[in-house]
């Protein structure tokens, strides 16, 4: 296979690596054998501190970097190149080419300090992620072998554009990066959330509403048509997803479908929203009614009292003081007395606040239903 | 050294192929925030393959679209179809040798658009959801931050940005703090970060402007395989406590006249009967006549009753 085969190769796997991240590892160590370097690196590090952050290290000789750690933050050939060049501050701009060996070899940190301790040969470049940190591309070679040639050079300058592509489309992707364990912030929220489009199928649902499902509740799904699991009720959700479509562009202005689960009621919310890239295909929020907090939540997250937990639980499912008392086994000046704690811990004056503040806790549905360990 | 190839046409060398890679990946412009731009990429690839026609079709729902450049109908002339994963990319040429000159680049190529062309859906998908996440965000009124373990703001939807000015949350030396208890988000965060494996959650609750305000702060670790900076994502949720819109819900969800909603929510949200009265601006014994409706349609006897019965079912 000739060079510009073997390039055109590494190029289109550097590019799909970008959905891959795991794979540069692969893709490192293979370049390794290239350019025939013994010790490779593709690591992010701090630009004034030098830590290291979740570094991709391959074959690094993890003793070179803490016998130079020090000496690193002065003069250490990338980062002071990057400065040198003016090329911190502006995101993923880096230099043209890489280093050479020559250029290495004249720094001062090998003149100065790497020769002494034998530091390699040398070639590589950096690029700036942000304004702390630095991704570090590097070649090295042990001292007693042959400097790099042209060709390994050359090699490297027509791959260093799109390592640089790679890191910036790979940064900007990791911040979404879709992953099991990432939830949506709207997982947070102890409710459940649908959403819709116009003909009713399903676009999203978060981890509450999921568990909905699973709870053979008012809502089933069939196909990826959210259906009520009542045939007139069905009609009646149909028709109000519709009628909330044409509300298309009101910001804020929710419709309220009150549905029926044996005896119970609730109310679904249902609200329309407009996508900015598609105004013409509003999507439709639908969203359930809040799960309280339980006892353990709230006296974890707000920092009370086991038994403080338990009174408040009980009053926020709308029970007075007198019966919460009864069922806790307590008096009712006791539950008065515990109540005052909670009011002074909690910063809040009277049972309505009181109220209020904990039915808008979030109370993680993902880690109450086992989504995370 | 040009490239030959079957058609012993005479092309473009390595260097001029990598400058196209280069110029398409750039053409697409994936930046945070803005859409994929599709348009820019069918084009640059018309100018350099000389086709009468360039047309990209996506096969994935997604996008759902057909891009195209010139407006010579395919059937006519050349064609040249690659087919990718996610759509079909179709040139159509004036004529024999214009299509086999660029069919020859093409081809090497294709490798390349097949990249271009996933990490384009695969922006315009995040860019989809996130867009989506604020726009739901917005309808449930919570403001929300992503933060970097060390407290930097990674990203923020539209009414995060909108809080900062009001002055609940500000910058302060690019951190973000609570006007009230500046301390408090680098506290957790200092004591989230000992144990980066771990979920943390804290909440607390403010008063600003005689609004209140419940704050939520919850780290999530992340998988740790491949090359993501951050091991942990940090999510930091506002949401308004007593807001003035609750009376437009309460009176959907009870059937209650305008004022009685009024008054009830203001009540429910912990404000005694004369102080509902002067905001309201009506006589105390009224404020009590609307109460006690209320009770009565409810079947309850305590204002505490009342929030709990109001607050879940509101947005």
């Amino acid at each position: 296979m000739n060079m510009q085969q073997q390039l055109n190769q590494y190029i289109d796997r550097i590019y799909r690596a970008v959905l891959q991240p795991e794979s540069i590892t692969d893709i490192m160590n293979d370049l390794r054998q290239v350019v025939d370097a013994p010790y490779t690196a593709f690591q992010i590090e701090h630009l004034y501190t030098h830590e290291l952050s979740q570094a991709s290290l391959i074959a690094y000789d993890d003793s070179a970097i803490n016998q130079y750690s020090d000496y690193f933050v002065h003069v250490d050939p990338w980062t002071k190149r990057a400065l040198e060049q003016g090329l911190l501050n502006q995101n993923f701009l880096a230099s043209q080419r890489v280093m050479s060996d020559k250029e290495y070899c004249a720094t001062e940190f090998y003149q100065d300090w790497g020769r002494e301790h034998g530091v390699r040969h040398a070639m590589g470049s950096s690029f700036e992620i942000d304004d702390q940190h630095i991704v570090k591309l590097t070649f090295q070679r042990h001292c007693d072998q042959d400097p790099f040639d042209q060709t390994q050079e050359e090699f490297m300058n027509h791959l260093h554009p799109h390592f640089q592509q790679f890191v910036r489309l790979s940064n900007l992707f990791s911040v979404t990066r879709p992953d099991c364990h990432n939830f949506s912030t709207l997982d947070l929220f102890s409710r459940p959330i649908w959403l819709l489009n116009q003909q009713s199928q399903l676009q999203y649902a978060n981890i509450e509403a999921e568990h909905w499902l699973s709870g053979q509740r008012l809502f089933g799904m069939s196909g990826r048509q959210l259906v009520c699991r009542h045939a007139p009720q069905q009609e009646m959700f149909r028709a109000a997803v519709a009628r909330s479509a044409c509300r298309n562009g009101v910001s804020r202005a929710a419709d309220r479908i009150r549905l029926l689960n044996g005896t119970q009621e609730e109310n679904i919310w249902l609200m329309p929203l407009t996508l900015p890239d598609n105004p013409g295909q509003p999507l439709i929020m639908v969203i359930g009614p809040r799960s309280l907090p339980g006892e353990g939540i709230i006296s974890q997250q707000f920092g009370l009292t086991g038994r403080q937990g338990q009174l408040c639980a009980q009053l926020i499912t709308g029970k007075t003081l007198q019966s919460a008392a009864e069922n806790l086994n307590i008096s009712v000046n006791t539950a008065r007395n515990q109540l005052a704690t909670c009011f002074r811990l909690l910063q809040v004056n009277n049972q309505s606040e009181l109220i209020q503040l904990l039915t808008n806790a979030l109370n993680f549905p993902m880690f109450a239903h086992g989504a995370v360990h | 050294m040009p490239l030959r190839t079957e058609f012993g046409v005479n092309l473009m060398t390595f260097s001029e192929l990598n400058q196209h890679r280069l110029a398409l990946m750039s053409a697409l412009a994936i930046e945070p925030n803005q859409t994929t731009d599709w348009l820019q990429f069918v084009q640059y690839l018309a100018d350099i393959s000389h086709a009468e026609e360039v047309r990209l079709s996506f096969t994935r729902e997604l996008p759902a679209r057909v891009i195209q450049h010139g407006q010579s109908p395919t059937s006519n002339g050349y064609p040249l179809t690659l087919s990718f994963e996610e759509a079909l990319l179709s040139f159509s040429f004036e004529n024999l040798e214009a299509q086999q000159t660029a069919s020859a680049w093409l081809v090497p190529l294709q490798p390349h658009l097949q990249n271009c062309i996933a990490l384009g859906c695969h922006h315009q998908y995040l860019l989809q959801q996130s867009q989506q996440q604020n726009l739901c965000l917005q309808g449930l009124n919570a403001a929300s931050w992503r933060l970097s373990a060390r407290g930097e703001i990674q990203q923020q939807c539209p009414l995060a940005t909108e809080l900062q000015q009001q002055g609940v949350i500000r910058l302060q030396r690019k951190l973000l703090a609570f006007a009230d208890e500046p301390k408090w988000l680098s506290e957790q965060l200092q004591r989230f970060s000992q144990q980066p494996e771990q979920v943390h959650i804290a909440q607390r609750h403010l008063l600003h402007g005689g609004q209140r305000w419940i704050a939520c702060l919850i780290q999530q670790p992340v998988s740790t395989d491949g090359w993501i900076r951050d091991p942990v994502r940090i999510t930091l949720l506002l949401t308004p406590l007593n807001e003035h819109s609750t009376s437009r819900w309460l009176s959907e969800v009870f059937e209650l006249s305008d004022s009685e909603a009024r008054i009830g929510a203001l009540f429910a949200s912990g404000l005694s009967a004369d102080q509902v009265a002067a905001l309201t601006g009506y006589s105390k014994h009224t404020v009590y006549s609307y109460i006690k409706q209320l009770y009565q349609v409810l079947g309850i006897n305590k204002q505490s009753q009342l929030t709990a019965a109001i607050w879940p079912q509101t947005i």
